[in-house]
């Protein structure tokens, strides 16, 4: 597949995403800023379905960084950079001094519980995700609910 | 009263240009093929730019923690993986720095930039 896409050639860029600078953003606990348009195919069939954009954009970007968010939280975690040093002073391919270490199961320790952290932090956009994902199916349900049978020229119905 | 309403006038004019250089903006719109995954070595979507329309494990010296902003240009479609996920090293190893749904892109982060090394496509983050 060349183009990461439906089939047929892919729509226009401008005319999907939009063109000028990006109007909604929101900076993440990781430090990026994520960016989007409002102009173009893509941002009004978000605006048709979640109803409010920029609420879902918030909502939706966080709730897709909250690993990452985690990750971060994670380095800078002390036990955690501690163990990243032990990992670092083992001689190469000396597998005794890295399991020694006990970096792997820090790691996925404190992954878990910053997980957990980072969904508490984040409660109130988890809930408006999923509001809004629901609010959607039903736009889109409805939406196809609507459309006219499509009617195949010399076939017979089976 | 001639004065102040010069002042006005000027002021205005001078608000006017402002706001019309201020629309043509530091950072323009990302420039990035539908359907694929583009990473630009200077802030602003600037710089040599690597685009994918797969996943690559391995980035290109060119741009492998070079990389200082990001746009997802995937078109969605039933079955289609258009959730990107960028790690900071090879093989999808170290951590995911970030995850991006169709239109989003980042045009510049002072903590955490030139950390990519691969990245992979998926149906969620």
């Amino acid at each position: 597949m060349t183009t990461r896409g439906a089939a047929g050639p892919p729509p226009d860029e401008k005319a999907l995403f939009g063109t000028g600078p990006a109007q909604l953003s929101l900076t993440l606990a990781t430090g990026y800023t994520v960016r989007t348009h409002t102009d173009g195919c893509l941002a009004q069939a978000q605006r048709f379905l979640y109803g409010d954009q920029a609420r879902w954009f918030r909502a939706e970007v966080t709730v897709n960084n909250l690993r990452p968010e985690a990750e971060a939280r994670l380095g800078k975690d002390p036990s955690y950079r501690a163990a990243l040093a032990r990992r670092a002073a083992c001689p190469d391919k000396d597998t005794r001094c890295v399991r020694a270490g006990g970096l792997d199961e820090l790691r996925a320790r404190l992954e878990h519980a910053q997980l957990a952290e980072a969904r508490a932090a984040h409660r109130k956009e988890i809930t408006t995700y999923h509001q809004l994902r629901d609010h959607a199916l039903h736009r889109a349900a409805d939406l196809l609910a609507a459309q006219p049978t499509p009617h195949w020229k010399g076939h017979d119905p089976s | 009263m001639m004065k102040n309403r010069l002042l006005t006038v000027a002021a205005a004019a001078f608000l006017l240009l402002t706001v019309g250089l201020g629309a043509a903006g530091p950072a323009g719109a990302a420039d990035c093929p539908s359907g694929e995954f583009c990473a630009w070595e200077n802030a602003d979507f600037t710089g040599q730019r690597a685009n994918w329309s797969g996943d690559d494990g391995w980035w290109e010296s060119y741009i492998a923690d070079q990389d200082s902003s990001w746009a997802n240009h995937a078109v969605s479609g039933p079955g289609i993986k258009d959730h990107v996920k960028v790690y900071s090293r090879a093989d999808l190893g170290g951590h995911m720095t970030i995850c991006l749904t169709p239109g989003q892109e980042v045009n510049y982060n002072g903590a955490a930039n030139d950390n990519g090394d691969s990245h992979q496509w998926a149906m969620s983050c």
